[in-house]
This record gives C-alpha cells, structure tokens and sequence, in this order.
C-alpha cells in the first residue's frame, strides 16, 4: 500500500502493508538507523519516536494508525523548535545528554532521548517522581538511569529556569 | 566541518558541575569516536604514519586509534583513548576511533586472544596503551628536534603540537612531523608518574557519547550492508529436537519471501527483503513445522530443581580444603546446614543478537577470496572467526568479520552462535547478497546461553567465642568452562593441526578447567577459619550457559555473603562487626567494608521500617562493599539506597569508575528481583519484558558511590559491582522481616 508519511520536516512515500509497524518502515524503508529495536512488544522503549509532538513506541504503532501526523525521529530532533540560541544542530536534551556523558552502551539512548524530550514538551519543570514516572517506560540494561535524571533536570532547568530547588 | 579544541572548551566539564550549557556545533559532524559510526582500522592509503599497531597520524593532525578490546558500555574506548593520549598528549575528544581488525597483534596478553571480558581490559591494556602513546610522543619529539637542530629538552608538547620551549611561536604539529617521526627509534621512554598525569584519574566524558546521542551509532543490528536480505529463523523449540519438515506452502504469494532454507543446527530460515516480512512469514510458516524430539530436553524447572538438590548432597570435587570440616562440624554446638536455590539468568542485552553474512564458493578464480564475510558484533571476534572457518572447512582468512559496538554485552557476545547461524543460513540459502539473521526479543530471550541455575549447600559452626569454627561450600551446577573450552582450544590451536586433535584438547581442557570459574568467589574466601572445604558437583545438561555479568560471582557472592549473615546471626553479632573480625586488618576487603559502614551510617538509626544489610566481595581483583537500604510491606520489598565502596587500585576515570559500580547495581537488582529462566517441558517459560522484567527508573534506588583512594595497580570494574549485591539487600530483607532469603529471585516470595 503506496502511503505517504511526514517524516522529520519532509515527506516521503513508502510502500509497505497497513500493518508494518512504524519502527520498521522507518528504519528499513526510509534507512534511519537511529531508532532501535529491543522488543517488538512496546516494552522496551527502545523504539520511541514522537508523532505530532508526543512520545509513542513505534514498534506498535502500525503505518496505517500515523495518517498526516508529523513523525519525529532521533535524526529529526535537532530540527524541533529549538528555544535557545546558540544550541545549533542539539536539542537541549541531547546537549544534556552530551555534557552529563550519559550514554554507555548507547543502544537505548535514542529512545530515552525521545521519551525525555516529549515529557519537558509535556511538563517544563517535572518533580523528580514525575522524570521516573514518565521516563519507566524506557529500559536501560546498563543502568544510566541516575545519570538520565541528571541530565533532564539540567535540561528542564535550561528551557525553563527554576527559583527553587526540584522537588 | 571537524570539531576543534576551541569547540571542547565550551563543553562544561562534569567536574565543573555544569549547570547552562552553551554548545555550539558548526556541524554536527564530531569525530570523538568513528568507531560509534561503524568505522573500521582502514587499508593503508599512504597518507598516514603509523607508530605501532594502536596509532596512526595523519598530515592534517588527526589522531586515529585502533581499538583493540570492543565497548559494550562499560567504558574501555573512553578509557583506552584516555591512557594513550595521555602520553601522546592530545584531547581524547578528538581520536578518531577505529575497530581493530581480527589480528593478534590485538590480543589480550592475558586471554592470547582478543577477547574482551573478565574486567581486564584496563588491568592488560593500561601499561601498553601509555607506552604506545608514549613512544609516539618521543618519536615526534625527535623529529622535531632534528628538523630545528635543537636538543629534544628544549622542546615539550600540548595537545598535538610541539613547540620549543623558550621560544613557544616556534611549533609544528604532530601531523607534519609524523612522517619522518615514525622512521625514528623512540628510544626509551619513561611512562609520566600517577600524580603528572591531565587526563588519567579524571572524568574524561565519554569519547562516543555524541554519536549515542544522536543517534549515529553503529550497532551489530545496524551494520547489514544496503542489498542485504533478512533472515528469521526458527529454531528447535527444545535442545536436542530435530528437525523433520514443514510445509513451505503456506507462504505462497506472501510478499517479499525469497527463500526458506534449513540450516545444519535443525533450523529453518525464512529470506525476506524486510526484517518485517520475514517475521510476518515465519510467524505463518512455524505452526507447520514438525520435530522430531524423542532425544530432546524435556525437564520441567520442578524435575531440575529436584536434580540439583540430590546432586548438592553428593560430594563433589574439592578445590579447597583446609583443616578438618568434617570433625569440626560434627563436634560443633552452634551450627546451621543451608541450601541456597539460584535462577537461570538470561542476559537480555537491549540489542537482540543478529549477524549478517555474505557467502561466497570457494572458487579457482579467486583462490584468495572470501568465503564468509560478517558484519555483526562480539567479545571473541578472532574465536567467531576460528569457529567459521571450522565449520565451513576453510583457512582463517578467508573469513572476515567487522566488528561493532555491542547494545549490551555482559557475556553474551562471548558465544559467537548468533554468528556461525548467520554464516550457516547464507551458505544454505547461496543467494549472492549477505543476509542478516535478525533475533526477536523472544529468539534472545528463549536461546541465550544463561548463566547457570545452581544449588549451593552451605553448612558452617561458630564456637563459644562467636568465631568461624567451620565452613562448607558445595555448588552443584552447569560447568560454562566444560562449554567454552573447546572453542578456546580452537581458537588457540593453529589451523593446521587436525580438527580431531583440538576437539580432544579442547574436551581436556574442559574437564580440566571445569569447576574454574564456578567456584570463583568461594575458594578464594579470606574469612578466617581454620577448617573449610570448597567443593563443586558438576551437573551436566544440554542447555546452553555462559558468561553472565561477574561469572562464578553473581552465585557466590550473593551465598557467600548470605551464609556469613546466617552466621553472625547464629553467633548473636553485628553483621559488619562478625566479618571484620573475620578479616585480616590489611585485607583490602576490610578497608572497603569499613568503608561502606561509615559511609551508609551503620551504626545511626534509621527511619521508621528502613533496614540496612552489608556484604562485602572481591572479584577481577577489585574489592567492593555495598551497604543496602530496604523496607518491606508485606511481599513488597523497596530497596531505597544502595552505598557501594569500591577498591580498584589507581583510577584511569572515577566517572566510569562510578558509572560501572551503578551499572552493576541495577543489573545485579534486576536480576534479584525477577530475573529467572524457567522451563516446562524443555521449553523455555519466559519470552519478553513482561514475564522477564527488568529494572526501570521508577526502580532505582539512590546509589551513592565512593571510590578508594589507593596506589595499587589498576583492576577492572565492569563486573565486580554486582556480586555484593543480592545480599546487602537481602541482608536487609532478614532484619526487616527475620526471614532469611535463599531462593531466588525474590518474586517467588520471601519465605
């Protein structure tokens, strides 16, 4: 089935069954590696990208349920409307990432980028139970998840700088 | 556009603690690690010059590092870059970072293989990558001294250039130098002393953290060349069934199928172009396909369970024996017999194993042609390629693999099986073009090689005094050693020597070494007693085990540190008092367990219904100590922080240090909760996430870590995080509730 799918600022034209998840036409039609596979099941959150804005488990999400929503991948996040100057190509989640060195073995972190910088779109000054809430759905068999919160409370404390201490 | 020093600078250093962060790329092409991007070592194309195997200098002054160990998350390439460019003294940042090829000019001494694994990476490399930094530096350094015609004293470095001291305007950089510098004999070199050095014993961020964060790694899953087709493949639903047939019609007119092949291991591979119409075609073709399982593996867990428990009460082989046990215990008045009951673990790397594999005939055309080549990732890429060689009746070289970064290790690319299946179905299949075997997260979590279930009978006394009268281990297990073994031999061996031969060494070498690494942890114990027996009953199975987080360890430290628990209990102690007493003042066990108890607040009072337990551990000759903070309600333990202490010699990066210790932790508290691989009927219980659940954020304990300060040589930190763990936390279990755990994982209940 010839669709077209709106997909990080372009549009381009897929031809796939109504049922391939997302998460593969993405990464095998259109070749954007940088969303990753863990497991098939949305448990993992490996696969998060965001359609219109928001955070979803591509993995699950056949072709079919995106329509004329606005996909977002990790390849597609610096070109987000980006609120402060001098960020250049760096959404201010992965220049927390960066300056907090977050990432050991890396294969998560796409999806806990994604899912972290939908939560600040969502709540610009989350609690620290709302960062672990939000960001549950996203595993990390290396255990970076202390460094994860590090680096999103900079990141909230960037685009929305706070009087008093997060709570 | 590169990335330059001036753009470094306006990184905020963690040190600094930095809050704002003004970042500005021209482009976000950063170098920082090519190898993240799935660069390997290059062919020589003239241009660069190169100073030993590890380092290559280009004319325009890039720096390129040939990563001989792989990074799975644990940190090596950061830690590698940083040990050579702190003698060659250049910004790790900048090291474009390659992938070794299979050579043994990249062996680990330790291994003579280039495995990485065991926590050695830094303890083998971090004495030969300063060297070849160093050597590098006082090559460049004579160069440049002859070019200007001044002693080499008057000269000195800073991040890639070399000036002239009195007069530093007057500099060339290490790029124009190179040429003539690798011609030049660096004479001997003296390595900086520990308290000179810029980068070691700092928080060098991450080398590959740009590209992690943009989504521009490489992973095995990533590395299927354009043209690739994609595999899935059905496997023998039991060890030991065999393949009989399956009815090949059902796939007719489904799209994108090209072809279903079976492969010698009893599997049946179905060749798409998309990973996703495989999937969709095996999930069709599968209810037909018939086994034959009249010789397969059919046990329930319950049948297992029973095994191990009778096997636990034979006598096994002893590894330790000191004193008399027997006569000790019997005469003993205060004394506990306790069997412990420990999961099959499975790994569950966040990437699913795959490999891609291009076949070619052996021809008369091209007598040096490949046969095999592979992109996919591994621990062992030199045994992966012993074994292919092997199994498709080739020389070594006509097998080429390449290598990437892993999406997870902690053992599991230790066994290159998902990579000999990738060659088998490309040979099956003799389609031109490579094909990637992808696992599903079912595949990975229903045919990894676990670490091992085990039942240890633990047995011990004190005397009137409180003290160890006498103490028993005996782990009836799967030996891994009896598994991997024959592959080392393989790969040890020269391919010239008749396959037979190796097979036999190999089978020696495993019952040789087969109890090594399952009584690690346990023969090694420095607590003082003067009668202890150690012994291991071999059980012998066809399931698959392996190399899991921290080996022998993640057994023996949880027993071990639980029966000493059961121990002070029985004699009326303190936890932390009865083992210091224990332990000599000088064993490094001691520092770390005084440690960890000043820094958790041992003797303070906690909140209402939180309880704190201790254990201490020494493995890959690093030393840890972990104090847990837990409460229960109920069924429902929460483990609120974790102190973990750590002891591992001079530092080369306190941020990873730190990193790896947390890392550990949470591994070691997935595990402890609900990690178990069960079976019924030979089949494997658990398939994905949510009956194989892992720790989330949401989880997390606040881990608080404190490296010690110590002079002593560098040893690992990947692994020895983990073993301590269990029962620190279990520890706690018992003085919140007074029931002791010994059968994992806590989700089958506290009782």
């Amino acid at each position: 089935m010839a669709t077209d799918i709106r997909i990080n600022g372009t549009v381009k034209q897929v031809d796939v069954p109504s049922d391939t998840p997302l998460l593969w036409v993405i990464r095998e039609e259109l070749g954007l590696k940088g969303t990753k596979f863990g497991c098939g099941m949305g448990l993992c959150g490996a696969c998060t990208v965001h359609l219109d804005g928001a955070a979803i488990r591509s993995c699950i999400t056949p072709i079919a349920a995106v329509g004329s929503g606005e996909v977002t991948t990790i390849e597609g996040l610096p070109q987000a409307p980006v609120p402060h100057e001098g960020d250049g190509e760096l959404h201010p989640v992965q220049a927390a990432w960066i300056a907090n060195s977050v990432p050991q073995c890396g294969y998560c972190q796409s999806g806990q980028i994604m899912a972290a910088a939908s939560l600040l779109k969502e709540k610009p000054q989350p609690t620290k139970d709302e960062i672990r809430a939000h960001m549950s759905g996203n595993i990390c068999r290396c255990g970076t998840y202390q460094a994860i919160e590090r680096a999103i409370l900079q990141a909230a404390d960037r685009l929305s700088p706070r009087k008093e201490p997060t709570p | 556009m590169t990335f330059t020093r001036r753009d470094v600078l306006k990184f905020s250093s963690i040190a600094g603690g930095g809050m704002a962060v003004s970042l500005i790329f021209q482009d976000v092409d950063v170098i920082g690690s090519l190898l993240a991007r799935g660069q390997e070592a290059r062919a020589d194309d003239g241009s660069g010059a190169d100073f030993g195997p590890f380092l290559r200098i280009l004319p325009d002054n890039s720096v390129e590092f040939v990563l001989d160990r792989v990074e799975m998350g644990q940190g090596t390439l950061t830690s590698s870059v940083t040990l050579l460019c702190e003698e060659l003294d250049f910004p790790p940042d900048e090291v474009k970072v390659l992938q070794a090829p299979v050579d043994s000019a990249y062996n680990n001494t330790l291994y003579r293989s280039q495995m990485t694994g065991g926590s050695s990476s830094i303890v083998e490399g971090h004495v030969k990558l300063r060297e070849a930094g160093a050597e590098a530096r006082a090559r460049l350094l004579k160069a440049a001294a002859e070019q200007w015609k001044v002693d080499v004293a008057a000269l000195d470095t800073r991040d890639g250039v070399v000036f002239v001291k009195a007069d530093p305007s007057q500099e060339a950089t290490y790029g124009a130098l190179a040429a003539r510098a690798a011609d030049l004999s660096p004479g001997r070199v003296k390595l900086k002393e520990w308290d000179q050095h810029r980068f070691i014993g700092t928080e060098v961020p991450r080398v590959d953290r740009f590209d992690k964060s943009m989504g521009k790694a490489v992973y095995s899953i990533d590395a299927a060349p354009p043209g690739s087709l994609v595999a899935v493949l059905i496997r023998p639903p039991v060890p030991g069934a065999v393949l009989e047939g399956y009815d090949e019609s059902t796939l007719q007119g489904v799209t994108g199928v090209q072809k279903v092949v079976r492969t010698p291991a009893s599997g049946v591979a179905v060749i798409a172009e998309k990973y996703w119409q495989a999937s969709t075609a095996a999930r069709a073709l599968a209810p037909t396909v018939r086994w034959k399982s009249e010789n397969a593996f059919q046990k329930s867990t319950s049948q297992l369970l029973e095994l191990f428990h009778k096997e636990a009460e034979q006598e096994g082989d002893s590894v330790r024996s000191d004193g008399n046990f027997a006569k000790a215990y019997r005469t003993a008045e205060k004394k506990i017999l306790a069997d412990y009951e420990l999961p099959y673990l499975a790994h569950a790397t966040l990437e699913p194993q795959s490999a891609t594999c291009l076949y070619r005939e052996e021809s008369r055309d091209e007598p040096n042609g490949l046969v095999a080549e592979i992109w996919s990732c591994s621990q062992v890429p030199d045994s992966a390629t012993s074994f292919v060689a092997d199994a498709l009746g080739v020389s070594r070289d006509k097998v080429l693999l390449h290598n990437h970064l892993l999406g997870g290790g902690f053992g599991r690319r230790l066994r290159p099986d998902y990579i000999i299946e990738a060659v088998e179905v490309a040979r099956a299949a003799r389609l031109a073009v490579p094909i990637m075997v992808q696992w599903s997260r079912e595949d990975d979590m229903k045919n990894d090689d676990y670490r091992p279930m085990a039942v240890c009978r633990m047995m011990g006394s004190v005397d009137e005094q409180g003290k160890l009268s006498s103490f028993f281990y005996r782990c009836a297990a799967q030996s891994i050693m009896r598994q991997f073994a024959p592959g080392f031999a393989l790969n040890l061996m020269p391919s010239w020597i008749p396959g037979g031969v190796t097979r036999f060494l190999g089978d020696s070498m495993g019952s040789l070494m087969a109890g090594m690494v399952a009584v690690e942890g346990a023969k090694d114990t420095t607590y003082q007693c003067a009668n202890v027996e150690v012994e291991f009953r071999e059980i012998e199975l066809p399931l698959r085990v392996g190399f899991w987080r921290s080996v022998g360890h993640s057994i023996n430290g949880f027993v071990m540190e639980s029966f000493i628990d059961e121990l002070a209990h029985l004699a009326s102690a303190d936890p932390y008092q009865f083992r210091r007493k224990h332990l000599k003042d000088d064993d490094r066990r001691s520092a770390v367990l005084d440690r960890v108890a000043q820094l958790a607040g041992w003797e303070q009072p906690l909140p209402a219904g939180v309880h704190a337990g201790i254990a201490v551990h020494k493995s890959f000759e690093s030393y840890v100590a972990q104090v847990a903070h837990v409460s229960v309600d109920g069924s429902a333990v929460k483990v609120h922080k974790v102190f973990c202490v750590v002891d591992c010699g001079r530092v080369i990066n306190p941020l990873i240090v730190r990193e790896q210790m947390e890392s550990s932790i949470v591994y070691g508290l997935s595990a402890l909760f609900a990690g178990e691989i069960t079976f019924d009927k030979g089949q494997v219980v658990q398939s994905n996430f949510h009956d194989y659940p892992v720790l989330r954020m949401n989880e997390c304990p606040e881990m608080i870590v404190e490296i010690v300060d110590s002079s002593e040589e560098p040893t690992g930190v990947g692994e020895p995080g983990l073993p301590p763990l269990g029962a620190a936390v279990c520890n706690a279990i018992f003085r919140a509730t007074g029931k002791r755990v010994r059968k994992l994982p806590l989700s089958r209940g506290l009782s």
